[in-house]
C-alpha cells in the first residue's frame, strides 16, 4: 500500500504541485541512493539531504525503489568499474591508502569494488537524471499529460474497483 | 528546508538517543555479565558501571567473579576497574585499550549469596583437560599404593593364585611352542607318505638297473639302448635324491626353529618374575612410597586444584585467526585491501595495571600484589605479542610471591608457560599421611614454593619444588606396624625436608613423579628393619614361578626331543635307501662304460664315434 501510495502521489505531483526542480531533485537524489548496494554512511548522508531539503520524497523513495531493482544488473558492470579505480589507477592509489587509514572510512565501504563503481556511477548520472526527470515534468505538464488520460489502459485503470476504494479510502483519510 | 523534517525525526531520533544513553549502562552491564558467566561457568556481578563518551570508555566500581569450584567465594573481586576505547577503531568495530586500571582485586573473598549457576551438560566429545587426566593418575597411583604391613602382606599373599596361567607368559609362549611341534609332527606325516613312495620308486628303479646282464650285451646297439636306460634312471633317481634333500632341510629348519624358540625365553621369564612381583604389591625396599604416601598425594590433590585453572587458560584463549582470507561470494563486490599503518584485532587490551591482594577480613596476614596483565587479545597474529601476566606479591616482609604466565597463540600450536615461586608460605594445619599409614598433621612449618609448567600443544611438563622448613609434626594415633614405626623414627626428629613433583605426558601418557629427601633416609631404616622378611617372600614367589615355568619347559623340550629323534632316524633311513639306489645304479654305469671301452677296442671308427656320444650323453648328465 505504501508503494501504491507513493506511485499515486508521484502522478499527482507530476501534474501539479511541487515545482519540477523539486521533483527532479528528489528522483535524482533517490538515484544516487538506490545504486548503492548496502547500508553505507554516504547514503545515509544523501537520505538525510532528501529529508532536510525540500525536495520530492515521493520521488525520492520511487527513484530509489527503482534504481535499487535495476542495480542488480548492473552490478557487474559497477564490481568492473569499481575494480578498476581502486586497482588500475596508480595515482589515485595514495588517496585509498590515505582514506583507507582514517578512522570513519570503514563506514564507507569505499573499498569494495560495487559500492565504490555505483556510487561513482550514480554521481556520474546525477546530472542527466536531474536535468532528464526535470525536462519529463515540464514536458508532461504541458503536453503528455492529456494524451495520458485519452489512453485507454489509463481509462480502464483509472475505473477499477481497487483503485476507486482506494481513492475513496485516501480522501476520506484526507478530508478527516 | 523542510521543518516538519525537525520536528517528525530528527527531534524523535534525539529523544531516543537520550534514552539510550541513560539506558545503554544496564544494558552493557547485563550483557558483559552474561558474557562472563558463560565464560566462567559461575556467577559474575559487575555494579554500577558508567560508559562515558569523551574519551569512550567505561567504568566499573565492582566486580565480583564467584568461583566455579566453590561457589560460596569468589575467584576475585575488584574495586573500580576504568578504561577507555580507541574512537577511531571503535567505528571499525575493534575494541583496542591501550590501559585498563584494576584496583582493589582481591583473591578468595567469601560471599553471601552462591554464585553457582544452574548446570550444563558436558559436551560429550571433549577432550579430557590436563586435570582429568591428573585425576586418572591420582586414582591409579591409590589403587598401587603399597602396603607396608609384613604381616598383612603374607597373610594376603596367595602366590598359587598369583600363578595363574593367565598371568605368565611363559606358558603361554611354552603352549604356543607344543602346538609348533604338533605342526611339526603334521607336516613329517605327509612328507613321510612322499619318503615312501620315491623310496619305493627309487629301489625299483635300483632293481631293474641291477637286472641287467651286461655279459648278454653282445651288439653296440644293445649297448647304447642299455647305456640310455642307465643314464634315465640315474638322472630320476638324481632327482628324487635332491627333493628328499630339500624336504629334509625343510623339516630339520623347523626343528631348530622351535629348539631356538625353547631356548630363547628368558626375556619372557624375566617380564613374568616382575610382573608376579607388581602384583604381590610387595613394598620397594627403596621406600621411595612411602614419602609419596606421607606427603605426595597431597600435593597432588593441591596441583590438581590449580589445573583447572590452566584447562581454563587453555579453553578460553583463542587460537590466532588463519593468515589466508576468505574469498567474498560472488556478486558481493571484493574488498580491496590497502596498506595499514597498524592492524589491529578485534580486541586488544595492551595493558591491564592491576593492585590488590588477599581479602582482609578473613586474613590477618594480608597479602598486598600488583602486577600487569599484556595484549589480551582474540588474534595474537595480529598483535604480533603474547598474553603476559606478571605479579607481584608479598605480606611485608615474610612472604613474596612471584607469578608470570604467558600464552602464546601466535603459532598453529598453542604454549602455554607457567612460573611461579613463593617464599615463606606459613602451614597453620597440614593433613599428611593417609587414614591408613600413619595419619599425620603438620602443625606448623614454612614452605619455599616453585613451579615451572610448559604446556607446548597438548603436551604438558610441569616441575614443582617444595621446601618444608620449621616444621612440627603431630602423629594422630600410636604406629600400627614395624614401617610405620620406622617411618615416625625418621621423621620425628626432622625439622626439614625438599619434595619436587613432575607432571607431565611429553611421552603420550599423562604420569607422575614425586621424589623427596626423606626416601633414602626412610629407606636405610627399613632396608635394615625389612629387607630379611621381604627378601624371603620375594625368593619364594620367585622359587615357586621357576618350578612352574621349569615343569611347563620340561615337557616342552622332552616333547620335541622325542620328535627329532624319530624324524632325524626316519630321514636318514630313507636317505641310506636313496644312497644305496644311488650306487647300485653308479655300479651298474661304470660296468657299462668298461664295456663299451672293450667294445671300442674291437670296432671301427664309426662305431666308436657312435658310442662315444651315447658316453657324452651321460657324462653331462
Amino acid at each position: 500500500m505504501f508503494w501504491i501510495q507513493i506511485v499515486t502521489k508521484f502522478i499527482k505531483i507530476l501534474r501539479a504541485g511541487q515545482t519540477p526542480a523539486q521533483i527532479a531533485g528528489g528522483f535524482a537524489l533517490g538515484a544516487l541512493v538506490g545504486f548503492s548496494p548496502s547500508f553505507t554512511l554516504q547514503a545515509l548522508c544523501i537520505w538525510l539531504i532528501i529529508f532536510v531539503l525540500d525536495v520530492n520524497l515521493s520521488s525520492a523513495f520511487l527513484a530509489f525503489t527503482l534504481c535499487t531493482l535495476f542495480a542488480y544488473l548492473l552490478d557487474p558492470v559497477f564490481h568492473h568499474f569499481g575494480y578498476y579505480i581502486l586497482t588500475d589507477i596508480p595515482s589515485l592509489k595514495s588517496i585509498w591508502t590515505t582514506l583507507y587509514n582514517v578512522p570513519i572510512a570503514p563506514l564507507t565501504r569505499f573499498n569494495n569494488t560495487i559500492v565504490m563503481g555505483s556510487f561513482l556511477s550514480a554521481i556520474i548520472l546525477f546530472f542527466p537524471i536531474y536535468f532528464g526527470m526535470k525536462n519529463f515534468v515540464i514536458a508532461y505538464r504541458e503536453r503528455l499529460h492529456t494524451k495520458i488520460e485519452k489512453m485507454k489502459i489509463y481509462q480502464i485503470i483509472s475505473k477499477n474497483s481497487l483503485v476507486k476504494a482506494y481513492v475513496r479510502m485516501r480522501d476520506w483519510k484526507e478530508n478527516l | 528546508m523542510r521543518k516538519k523534517f525537525m520536528f517528525f525525526a530528527l527531534i524523535p531520533i534525539i529523544i531516543l538517543s537520550v534514552i539510550v544513553f541513560f539506558f545503554m549502562d544496564g544494558w552493557i552491564e547485563s550483557g558483559l555479565e552474561s558474557a562472563g558467566e558463560s565464560a566462567v561457568g559461575a556467577k559474575v556481578e559487575i555494579d554500577n558501571l558508567h560508559v562515558s563518551l569523551s574519551p569512550i570508555g567505561i567504568k566499573i566500581e565492582k566486580l565480583q567473579v564467584a568461583n566455579p569450584q566453590n561457589p560460596w567465594k569468589n575467584i576475585f573481586e575488584t574495586g573500580r576497574i576504568q578504561f577507555a576505547l580507541n574512537f577511531g577503531q571503535l567505528l571499525r568495530n575493534k575494541y583496542i585499550i591501550e590501559t585498563m586500571e584494576v584496583n582493589n582485586f582481591i583473591l578468595g573473598t567469601k560471599r553471601t549469596t552462591s554464585g553457582a549457576l544452574p548446570p550444563k551438560p558436558k559436551p560429550k566429545n571433549e577432550e579430557p583437560s590436563f586435570a582429568d587426566e591428573l585425576m586418572k593418575v591420582i586414582e591409579k597411583k591409590a589403587q598401587e599404593a603399597p602396603v607396608f604391613d609384613i604381616e598383612q602382606i603374607k597373610k594376603n599373599l596367595k602366590i598359587d593364585s598369583l600363578l595363574n596361567p593367565n598371568n605368565i607368559k611363559t606358558v603361554q609362549y611354552y603352549d604356543s611352542a607344543k602346538i609348533q611341534i604338533a605342526n611339526l609332527q603334521q607336516e613329517w606325516e605327509s612328507t613321510q607318505k612322499e619318503y615312501e613312495k620315491t623310496t619305493i620308486a627309487a629301489q625299483e628303479i635300483e632293481t631293474q638297473i641291477r637286472s641287467i646282464n651286461i655279459d648278454e650285451l653282445k651288439t653296440i646297439d644293445k649297448l647304447t639302448d642299455a647305456a640310455n636306460t642307465v643314464n634315465t634312471s640315474y638322472k630320476k633317481i638324481q632327482e628324487m635324491s635332491g627333493s628328499i634333500a630339500t624336504r629334509s632341510q625343510s623339516v630339520k629348519k623347523q626343528i631348530t626353529t622351535t629348539e631356538t624358540m625353547l631356548a630363547n625365553v628368558d626375556d619372557i621369564i624375566k617380564e613374568d618374575y616382575e610382573r608376579i612381583m607388581r602384583l604381590a604389591k610387595l613394598p620397594d625396599l627403596s621406600m621411595k612410597g612411602i614419602s609419596k604416601l606421607l606427603i605426595g598425594d597431597k600435593l597432588l590433590n593441591e596441583a590438581n586444584y590449580y589445573l583447572h585453572w590452566i584447562d581454563v587458560g587453555r579453553k578460553y584463549i583463542p587460537q590466532s585467526s588463519k593468515t589466508e582470507e576468505k574469498k567474498p561470494e560472488r556478486m558481493k563486490g571484493i574488498n580491496i585491501h590497502f596498506p595499514e599503518e597498524r592492524s589491529y584485532p578485534k580486541l586488544w587490551i595492551k595493558k591491564i595495571l592491576i593492585s590488590g591482594g588477599t581479602d582482609k577480613k578473613q586474613d590477618s596476614n594480608y597479602i598486598y600484589a600488583k602486577g600487569e596483565v599484556k595484549n589480551i587479545t582474540n588474534d595474537q597474529r595480529i598483535t604480533k605479542l603474547p598474553l603476559t601476566i606478571t605479579l607481584d606479591a608479598d605480606n611485608g616482609n615474610t612472604m613474596f610471591y612471584n607469578i608470570s604466565a604467558l600464552f602464546d597463540r601466535r603459532k598453529e600450536e598453542p604454549f602455554d608457560e607457567y612460573k611461579a615461586s613463593v617464599k615463606g608460605i606459613s602451614i597453620a594445619s597440614m593433613e599428611i599421611g593417609s587414614p591408613t599409614f600413619l595419619p599425620t598433621t603438620m602443625k606448623k612449618a614454612k614452605a619455599d614454593v616453585s613451579v615451572d609448567i610448559a604446556i607446548p600443544g597438548k603436551n604438558f611438563d610441569a616441575n614443582a619444588t617444595v621446601n618444608f622448613k620449621e616444621i612440627e609434626l603431630v602423629f594422630q594415633r600410636e604406629v600400627k606396624n614395624p614401617v610405620e614405626r620406622i617411618v615416625k623414627d625418621v621423621v620425628s626428629p626432622i625439622n626439614k625436608f625438599d619434595a619436587k613433583l613432575r607432571m607431565w605426558n611429553t611421552s603420550g601418557n599423562f604420569d607422575v613423579a614425586f621424589v623427596t629427601d626423606l626416601d633414602d633416609q626412610i629407606a636405610v631404616q627399613a632396608k635394615r628393619v625389612l629387607a630379611a622378611e621381604l627378601e624371603k617372600i620375594r625368593r619364594e614367589i620367585e622359587a615357586k614361578l621357576n618350578a612352574y615355568i621349569t615343569e611347563k619347559k620340561q615337557e616342552a623340550e622332552k616333547l620335541l626331543n622325542a620328535k627329532k629323534e624319530e624324524i632325524t632316524k626316519q630321514i636318514s633311513a630313507y636317505e641310506k635307501t636313496i644312497t644305496d639306489a644311488v650306487g647300485g645304479t653308479e655300479g651298474k654305469t661304470k660296468e657299462i662304460e668298461k664295456r663299451i671301452e672293450e667294445e671300442k677296442n674291437k670296432l671301427g671308427d664309426d662305431a666308436k664315434k657312435k658310442m662315444e656320444d651315447a658316453l657324452k650323453k651321460k657324462i653331462k648328465i
